[in-house]
Formats: C-alpha cells, sequence, structure tokens
C-alpha cells in the first residue's frame, strides 16, 4: 500500500512538473502559463498604461517625455529626430511587442520555429519569393549615414530597450501561449516590413492567370475581358472629361475550347500547367487555394462557423486550424494573385482632398481611408512626434552639451522646460523645414518609424494603392530542370546564383532544407519541367526614405519632392496644405517594357531583350495639382485617362465604382465640412447598383414581355425585390442582400466560358471560374445584346441571348434568396447586417481574442466596401481640416495595445462600426495634455547598453 | 494558513514550482495521522488564490480567464480552477510523495 502510494505519488509529481516545464506539442508549459504571478494572469497587471514612469533608454542622446493622451496614443516630445524615433520603438515594443515579431517572422519565413512544421510551406513560399532575403541584401548595401538607415537603427534601440527589460510577468499574452520568448530586434526588420507591405499592395501575377485563360477562351478574348485600360473611366488625374466616361467596345467571342489531353493549353505549348493551374512554390500557390469553394452565396456568420469549428477540436485547437496562410494577416493576400480578387468590390482604398473654394470653412480639407485586412492588433498604431531641437531654456541639472545637440535637463526639469516651449515652434504654411524639427500625427506601421499617413502643422496625405503592375514573370530555359546550375540568356548559359534555406522546428530542430535558385531578374521557380523565374520591383527597392523626409514637409510641393524618393509599392499619394493647395500623384516606379510595353503576359527568359528598359519619367507619372474641378479623388482606379497617356500600367483594373461615388459627392457639394467628409467615408451609396439596376430591371421585364415562361412567376418576384431597393447598403436594408444574388447567378452564367474543363457543367461555376472580369466588363456586356458572350457553351444545341441570360439569373437568384435567406417577407433574415459582417480576427486566429460578427454599414464597391469574409476594410479613417489650426479626426478598428485584456484592445471598434471619427489631440506642448486628457506619463533617460 | 503564505510567497519570489517545495515540507512535517496532500493542495490553492486577488486589485483578472480560457475550450471559470487545481494537485504529489518516502 505504502509502495502504490509512493509510486502513485512520484508519478503525478513527476507528470506534473514535467506538463510543467515542457510543451506538449501546442501546450504550452502548464506552469509557466497558470503561474499566477507570471504566468498570463500577469496580463492583467499590464493591462493599463504607466501612470508615472521613468525608463532608460540606451542610445539615447536626450530625455523624452512620452504622454499618453485618453486615446492612449503616445504623444513624443524629443530633442532629436532619431530620439523621438528610439522612443516610438519604446512605446511600440511596449504596446506591440508579438505582432512586431509575428510580422517579421512571417515575412522572414520563421514561422516554424513558433508554431512547428505545419507552417512549413509558407516558410518556404516567403522564403522562394526572397522578401527577407531582399531586405538583408538592400540593409546591406544602404549608406549608415542615410536617414533611413539612422532611423531604423535608432528604433531597434528603441525596440531592444524594451525587450532588455522584460521580466517573464511582462511578457504578451501570446508569448505565454507559445511558450516562448522575444527575439532581439535587428534593425533590418524595418526593412522586412516595408517589403511585406510590398507584398500586401503589389504582389500581383496575373500572367499566370491570363495564362490559363488562354486554352479557354483565346488571346483577342482574354485581352478584351482584362483590358490594360478600365472601360469605364473616372480616373484620379483628371483628363479631358466629361466623367465618368463609358468607352463601350464590342468584345470578340470566346476562342473555341482548345485543350489538349494532357490539359496544355493549345496557344501556349512551351508554358504547361498542371491540372490545378497555379504551381509555382511562390506563395500564391500554397495561399490562394487555401480558401475552399464557398458551397452558400452568402456565408454564414463566421463567429458561427468558429463555434462548429471549435466543438471539433480539443485544446489549443486554434492553432491547429491557423490557416497556413492566415498567421499575420496582412501579409496573407491569397488574393493579390487572383484576377477575380484584383477586381473585386471587396476592398479598396480611397482618399481625396477639396480645394478651400468648396469647403463651408474656406480650408483646404482631406481625407484617407486604407483598406486593409483588418487585425487585432491593428496593422496601425497611432503616434504624435514632437521634436524640437532648441530648448529656450535648460533648467537647473542640465548636463553638457554633447556633440549632437544642446545642454539638455535631466529628469524632472525637462516637462517644465517642454511647457516653456509653447507655440513659438510653428513655421508658416511655405515655409522650408527647420532642420531637425518634427511635429508630426498619424499612423505609422508597427515596426517602421515615423509616421506613415496623417498630418503636421502646415500639411496632410493620404495614400491608395495605385495597383500598378510591377512584377513580371520570365519563362526560363535551364540545363538540368532537375538540377539546374544555369539558365539560358541570348544564347549563352549563365550561371544561376543560389541560397541555401533552413528551416527550423520550434526546438530548434532542423525540418527541412532547400536552394532557391536566382537568374539576373530574380527568384526562381520550379515546377515539374517549367522553370519561371520573377523581377519584381519590391524585391530591388524600397521608399522608406520618402516617407521619413516627406513628414517634414511644410507645403504640397515639399511633400510631393520628398516622396520621389519612394519607389513601391506605388501609391496614389493625396495631400493638402494650410495654404490651401490641394495635389495628387502615383508615387514610385512604374517599369517601362520592351515591345508592346504590356506586362500581363509571361515573357521569353532566354533574351535579355524581354528585360524592363527603365522606369516612367516622374513627369509622366499621373499627377494633379489645384485642378479646376476643386477636387481630388483616388480609390484604386486607373490613374490616367488612357486618351491622355494609353501606356501600359496593369490589366484588369477594378471598376471605378467608388470613385464614381465619391466624385459624384463632391461634385454635389459646394461647401464640403469635416462632418461631409467623414459621412462620405461610410456612405452607403453604390455607383455599381446605380449602374446596374435599372440595367437588370428594363432587361428582365423585357424577357418577361417576351413571352410566357415557366419561371416568370419568380422572375416577376425577382424584378420586385430588386426595385424596392433603394440601392444603398445600410445596415437595415432588406434588398441590398438580393441584389448580391443576382449578380452571382448572372457573373456564373454569363462567364461560364472562364470555368476550367474539369468544372464544365458543374452548376456553381464560379468556384472553379479562372477569373472574372470587372464588373465594368460585365456593365458593358450588358449594352450589348447580341454580344457572343451570352451563349451558355454548357447547353449544347441551344443559344441564349441577353434577356433569357439575365431571366434566369433573376429566377435562380430570388430561388437561392429563398434558399438561403427565407421569406422576403421575414426581414431580418434578409437585413443586410445580417449577411455581411466584419470580422477582425486577432493576429492568431484565436476567437476569443477577436471581435467577430460586427454589422456594417457598406456593400461591395461602396466607399466603405465589405469583404465576403469580413476580414477586410477601413483599417484607419482621417479627415483633416487644414485651417489656421490644423484640426485632425480618424479612428481605426481596434485599439492602441496589443494586450487582449487591455482597455486599449479593441475600444475604438464600436465608434468605427458607427463610422464616428475621434478627435486626434494634436497639442504642442505637454502642458496641452494636462489633466483628463493624460492617461500616462513615462520618462525615458539616456541609458546603458544591456 | 502557513502553506498558503509560502506558496504565494514561494510563487512571487521563485516560481510556480515553489508549490511543490510547500508540498515536500508538509509532507516531511506531517504527522502520521495527518493528511498531508490535503493540507498542501489547500495551503496551495489558497496561497494561489490570494495572488490571484491580488493582481485582480491591479487589473482585469476575470477578462483573462474570458479570453485565455475559450483558446482551450476551457470557461473562464474552468480556466480558474484549471490554474488552482494545477497548483493543488502539484503540492499535494510532493507531499503525500515525500510523507510516503519518510514512513
Amino acid at each position: 500500500m505504502r509502495a502504490a502510494r509512493l509510486v502513485l505519488a512520484a508519478t503525478s509529481l513527476l507528470a506534473l512538473l514535467f506538463v510543467g516545464f515542457r510543451d506538449l506539442g501546442p501546450l504550452p508549459p502548464l506552469g509557466q502559463l497558470v503561474d499566477p504571478y507570471r504566468g498570463v494572469w500577469a496580463q492583467a497587471r499590464a493591462a493599463d498604461l504607466p501612470r508615472h514612469r521613468t525608463a532608460e533608454l540606451a542610445g539615447l542622446e536626450d530625455t523624452v517625455l512620452v504622454i499618453y493622451d485618453d486615446r492612449a496614443v503616445p504623444h513624443i516630445f524629443a530633442r532629436s529626430e532619431l530620439d523621438a524615433y528610439r522612443a516610438l520603438g519604446y512605446v511600440v515594443a511596449r504596446d506591440r511587442l508579438f505582432q512586431l515579431e509575428i510580422q517579421t517572422r512571417a515575412t522572414a519565413g520563421t514561422l516554424t520555429e513558433w508554431l512547428g512544421p505545419r507552417l512549413l510551406e509558407t516558410d518556404r513560399a516567403q522564403r522562394s519569393l526572397g522578401l527577407a532575403w531582399s531586405a538583408e541584401r538592400e540593409w546591406a548595401a544602404l549608406d549608415s549615414t542615410t536617414l533611413v538607415a539612422r532611423a531604423v537603427r535608432a528604433y531597434a534601440e528603441g525596440v531592444n530597450a524594451w525587450i532588455a527589460g522584460l521580466r517573464r510577468r511582462d511578457l504578451p499574452l501570446e508569448y505565454h501561449l507559445l511558450g516562448k520568448q522575444p527575439m532581439r530586434w535587428k534593425p533590418q526588420y524595418s526593412l522586412y516590413l516595408m517589403k511585406r507591405m510590398g507584398y500586401t499592395l503589389a504582389f500581383n501575377t496575373f500572367e499566370r492567370v491570363r495564362e490559363r485563360l488562354l486554352p479557354l477562351i483565346g488571346d483577342s478574348a482574354t485581352s478584351a475581358l482584362f483590358p490594360i485600360h478600365s472601360p469605364i473611366q473616372e480616373p484620379a488625374e483628371p483628363g479631358p472629361g466629361p466623367y465618368p466616361r463609358f468607352d463601350w467596345r464590342r468584345l470578340p467571342p470566346p476562342a473555341p475550347l482548345r485543350l489538349s489531353q494532357d490539359g496544355r493549353g493549345a496557344e501556349s505549348p512551351r508554358l504547361p500547367r498542371s491540372p490545378d493551374g497555379e504551381t509555382g512554390p511562390w506563395p500564391l500557390a500554397s495561399l490562394a487555394r487555401s480558401e475552399p469553394p464557398r458551397p452558400r452565396m452568402l456565408r454564414a456568420a463566421p463567429h458561427e462557423a468558429q463555434v462548429t469549428r471549435s466543438a471539433q477540436a480539443p485544446w489549443m485547437s486554434w492553432w491547429q486550424r491557423v490557416p497556413a496562410g492566415s498567421v499575420a494577416p496582412g501579409l496573407s493576400y491569397p488574393e493579390a494573385d487572383d484576377a477575380e480578387a484584383a477586381g473585386s468590390p471587396d476592398r479598396g482604398s480611397n482618399n481625396w482632398a477639396v480645394s478651400p473654394r468648396r469647403t463651408a470653412r474656406g480650408a483646404a480639407l482631406l481625407a484617407g481611408d486604407p483598406h486593409l485586412e483588418l487585425t487585432l492588433p491593428s496593422i496601425w498604431y497611432e503616434v504624435h512626434l514632437v521634436v524640437h531641437p532648441r530648448l529656450p531654456q535648460a533648467g537647473a541639472g542640465a548636463r553638457p552639451a554633447t556633440g549632437t545637440g544642446p545642454a539638455v535637463p535631466r529628469t524632472g526639469t525637462a516637462v517644465g522646460a517642454w511647457a516653456s516651449d509653447d507655440r513659438n515652434q510653428v513655421r508658416p504654411a511655405g515655409a522650408a523645414p527647420a532642420g531637425d524639427s518634427l511635429d508630426v500625427y498619424g499612423v505609422a506601421i508597427p515596426g517602421l518609424p515615423g509616421v506613415v499617413i496623417g498630418f503636421n502643422r502646415n500639411v496632410a496625405w493620404s495614400f491608395t494603392n495605385t495597383e500598378n503592375d510591377v512584377l513580371d514573370l520570365y519563362a526560363e530555359v535551364l540545363d538540368n530542370p532537375a538540377q539546374p546550375e544555369r539558365y539560358l540568356l541570348d544564347g549563352t548559359w549563365q550561371p544561376l546564383t543560389r541560397r541555401l534555406e533552413r528551416y527550423l522546428g520550434r526546438h530548434g530542430e532542423v525540418l527541412a532544407a532547400g536552394t532557391i535558385y536566382h537568374t539576373h531578374r530574380g527568384p526562381l521557380a520550379l515546377t515539374g519541367d517549367r522553370a519561371t523565374s520573377l523581377r519584381w520591383l519590391v524585391l530591388e527597392a524600397g521608399g522608406a526614405e520618402g516617407l521619413l523626409q516627406a513628414q517634414h514637409a511644410a507645403n504640397v510641393d515639399q511633400w510631393l519632392e520628398a516622396m520621389q524618393a519612394f519607389k513601391t509599392p506605388a501609391q496614389n499619394g493625396v495631400v493638402a496644405d494650410r495654404a490651401g493647395n490641394i495635389a495628387i500623384r502615383s508615387l514610385g516606379a512604374f517599369p517601362l517594357r520592351p515591345g508592346d510595353g504590356r506586362g500581363d503576359r509571361i515573357r521569353d527568359g532566354t533574351a535579355s531583350a524581354s528585360d524592363w528598359i527603365g522606369f516612367w519619367p516622374a513627369a509622366r507619372q499621373p499627377y494633379a495639382r489645384n485642378p479646376a474641378q476643386g477636387f481630388l479623388v483616388s480609390a484604386n482606379q486607373e490613374p490616367k485617362d488612357p486618351r491622355v497617356d494609353p501606356g501600359y500600367l496593369r490589366a484588369n483594373w477594378p471598376a471605378p465604382w467608388r470613385a464614381m461615388r465619391i466624385n459624384q459627392l463632391l461634385r454635389a457639394d459646394s461647401a464640403v465640412t469635416v462632418d461631409a467628409m467623414r459621412r462620405y467615408q461610410t456612405d452607403p451609396g453604390s455607383a455599381r447598383a446605380d449602374a446596374l439596376v435599372p440595367v437588370l430591371l428594363r432587361l428582365g421585364r423585357q424577357a418577361l414581355e417576351r413571352g410566357d415562361r415557366a419561371d416568370s412567376l419568380a422572375i416577376r418576384r425577382a424584378l420586385d425585390l430588386l426595385g424596392q431597393w433603394d440601392r444603398r447598403y445600410t445596415k437595415e436594408n432588406t434588398r441590398a442582400a438580393f441584389f448580391e444574388f443576382v449578380m452571382r447567378e448572372l457573373q456564373d452564367r454569363l462567364w461560364d466560358e472562364l470555368s476550367a474543363p474539369a468544372a464544365a457543367g458543374r452548376t456553381v461555376a464560379r468556384a472553379a471560374r479562372v477569373a472574372t472580369p470587372s464588373e465594368a466588363v460585365l456593365l458593358e456586356v450588358l449594352q450589348d445584346s447580341t454580344s457572343p458572350w451570352w451563349d451558355d457553351r454548357r447547353t449544347e444545341g441551344l443559344r441564349e441571348d441577353r434577356l433569357e441570360v439575365v431571366a434566369r439569373s433573376l429566377a435562380a437568384a430570388f430561388a437561392r434568396a429563398l434558399e438561403e435567406l427565407g421569406d422576403p417577407a421575414d426581414t431580418s433574415a434578409w437585413r443586410w447586417s445580417r449577411v455581411r459582417q466584419v470580422n477582425i480576427y486577432h493576429l492568431l486566429r484565436a476567437p476569443s481574442l477577436s471581435v467577430l460578427g460586427l454589422p456594417i454599414r457598406g456593400g461591395p464597391s461602396t466607399i466603405n466596401p465589405s469583404s465576403g469574409d469580413g476580414t477586410s476594410g477601413a483599417s484607419w479613417r482621417m479627415v483633416v481640416e487644414l485651417g489656421p489650426e490644423v484640426r485632425g479626426f480618424g479612428i481605426y478598428p481596434g485599439g492602441q495595445s496589443g494586450n487582449p485584456v487591455s482597455p486599449w484592445y479593441a475600444d475604438r471598434i464600436p465608434r468605427w462600426v458607427e463610422g464616428q471619427l475621434d478627435t486626434l489631440r494634436f497639442p504642442r506642448s505637454p502642458r496641452e495634455l494636462d489633466g483628463a486628457r493624460q492617461r500616462g506619463r513615462l520618462l525615458l533617460l539616456p541609458g546603458r547598453s544591456r | 494558513m502557513l502553506a498558503a503564505l509560502l506558496a504565494a510567497g514561494g510563487t512571487v519570489g521563485l516560481g510556480w514550482w515553489f508549490v511543490a517545495l510547500v508540498g515536500a515540507g508538509a509532507g516531511a512535517s506531517s504527522q502520521p495521522s495527518g493528511r498531508p496532500g490535503l493540507e498542501a493542495a489547500a495551503g496551495s490553492a489558497l496561497g494561489w488564490a490570494v495572488l490571484l486577488g491580488w493582481s485582480a486589485f491591479q487589473g482585469p483578472i476575470g477578462l483573462v480567464a474570458r479570453r485565455v480560457g475559450p483558446i482551450f475550450h476551457l470557461s473562464g471559470t474552468a480556466f480558474v480552477a484549471l490554474t488552482l487545481g494545477y497548483g493543488a494537485l502539484l503540492a499535494a504529489s510532493a507531499a503525500v510523495f515525500v510523507a510516503a518516502a519518510r514512513r
């Protein structure tokens, strides 16, 4: 008995100690996890802001004061720009350390070291693409005296100062869950994140989609359905107008289906395809396939789906369920490769500026809302950086001046000194930047020094993605596809360069190794006997210098000049200043290609004549300044009217519905106010619906008038529902959902030719459609009653026409809507808020750390577009009035803190859902943040290196 | 009560594993007729509960439970119970083991 008790107790003790110290699969060490002092429970004690804290920061030149306002935004008062970046690194690490690391790991392809071998393919894809590799190369070549080099080094010092001071109980929750410690932050990680931005915004391999289309419909039809110029023009750079302009064409018919038995397209004999089409090792291969076909037209509320899945899996099942491409969202843009998504109405960014003569208060107004994947914590971090190099008075305790700055007050005097600094640092509009001074407010990307979108005392700016094509694919010929050493170029064999990649597991074990090959163009994808190299501007250039310099601009011209250094990802920068100037420029490098100049086809890699021949001169890039119309708008539309410049920027532009709607609103408003700008950002009106619904109603009625049909009743009901709709995507709207059913059915029927052969004859054609043309092309076809595209290839012996297809679509939409939503009279199920919701997932997709199922005002292609799965949207909304005093308003869906139990974790989401903006505090001195406006104070002192 | 104090203080000072030492101490000092496992478990659970209570004064402990518990498919209450139960079991195992070895 005693022996048994002894053995039992020993076994129990050993087992408990074992699970206490060691992780078991995805389960972290239990003892460390539940430790009531140092484990996850310690999160509660770190939830709030530091009330009054002093800390040392190695590398700091002078004292820096950080004041957190009542929205938990840090206002950083420093005496040098580099000190401001050190402090920024420190406060960002305090609030977002896990985010910093996971997005860096996702970019570097080292997620397996955290999450194990199931992320191996994701890591392989990332490393094959070479984002981290190119960032390291860029860092090695970077002149250490440049602002970028000094800024990212300073930022790293700040991050590492925070990490060095961390005790186990200070670790963010996610480190407890993963059983890991934070890594030291290297300066070049900031460059990784610039590359990551490039991947998010400028990774578009439409060439591959096009290649898969060729055997289905032929070259001329592919070019027509996925044109290099949008059939609807509402350009960012106002041209000859009037706009919107509809450049309707008659589309050529699809070529006969031409597939050989092995699935190769007859029109591209030297570019074999796998049965699944996309097969390269780049991220698109692993990520683009991660989304299963949608069996339902409209998705179930994602939080319900989460509950269902959760019930099936034990313990840390969220980890096992993390989709390979979804860790650190923002990086995972499978849609980036998909032509369907490229033309998708579900997402997009907006910015616009209004001249003083069209505003109620006579001051320029600027609005911006970049749309990205929504996550918790947010991709953005709000901050105010104030740099004054000269203190008017140095109080007692000052130490001798160093070589880098004036006499500096030590602890306790800094606050008073800052307070006395008052308002005399403000420059008049138009003045040149005063040396090292800076006073900029806006949103930064955690991991990058400086404000990306925001305003200073004179200028405000925001970006939308230009969406231009900066990535080309080249079909290469290798000496030995199995073990290549050389590639053919201009008749001679050139050596391939290689890099060896090792993939480590959670405990440092080697999971796999692989060789990545490069031609002079870039990384090589090897698939069977096929080799494709990639030239991608993101791997060659950056843009951080431009962003950093632009923060100093005193007027529009200085801002535009500074942003000339920005190369990629190309952005439509809208800028306004206090002098009343507004401007827009598509910023970045625009490749020039030989021949027809197009980049939407896979090029011959055996000839150097296929390579880029330069870049657009700056003067040719889309640009406008103080236009006669009094406002400027960009919303990811084709930025320049092809009648002004027919040069190639990309193929398959999304329809400019959002640009049309914003222009419509601004044309109708000659006295724009801040509040109107705010309302426009969540305007539920739809240019898309305004264009399409009348056409569908007319054609549906014509179909009924043509004669009795078996489905006449369903068509009538469908027309009734469509006719009842006010074409607005308000939350309570009960007819918007039906329009989406109709659109889905119409596209399935119209674009049957674009379905892969394996799926021919399937009812749900969309699931297998290679790509979906833009809705501008759809509207174009709707104008043409005799277009050959109306015929359904799947119905042999029948020739459908426009009225027939529209009628069938309406009837089918009605049937599907009844099936999925029930009786239209039961309006609760039909409410838009039930159909489309926003889901803001935590970076690890753990539902309990996420905010899911939020109602949203906005639908496909509205100014506030909602995505199908609800995971993308307005990542930041900002309105700035550039009057005598600059006033800023903004919000993002989340909160400043990455700590899920902090009151600042998701505090802004309710206001964001309602379309409200917070007043952004833009103090000139710390004194303006006294009292209730101040929630925390941190004094950073120059400290020793650890 | 002494066990609870030791469990709380040792956890703060050294780490979660200190409750095993508290249990071992309870086992070593127990009378033949005593119930060292129960005493150690109760003391450990109480000590850790005090620590959680102390944390609750400084932040949202309940929210931690509600956020973290579901990750492990537990309710917030169950996650609290897991925490206290783990400490208690650890201390009890050590106490029973030492007491049995001593006799």
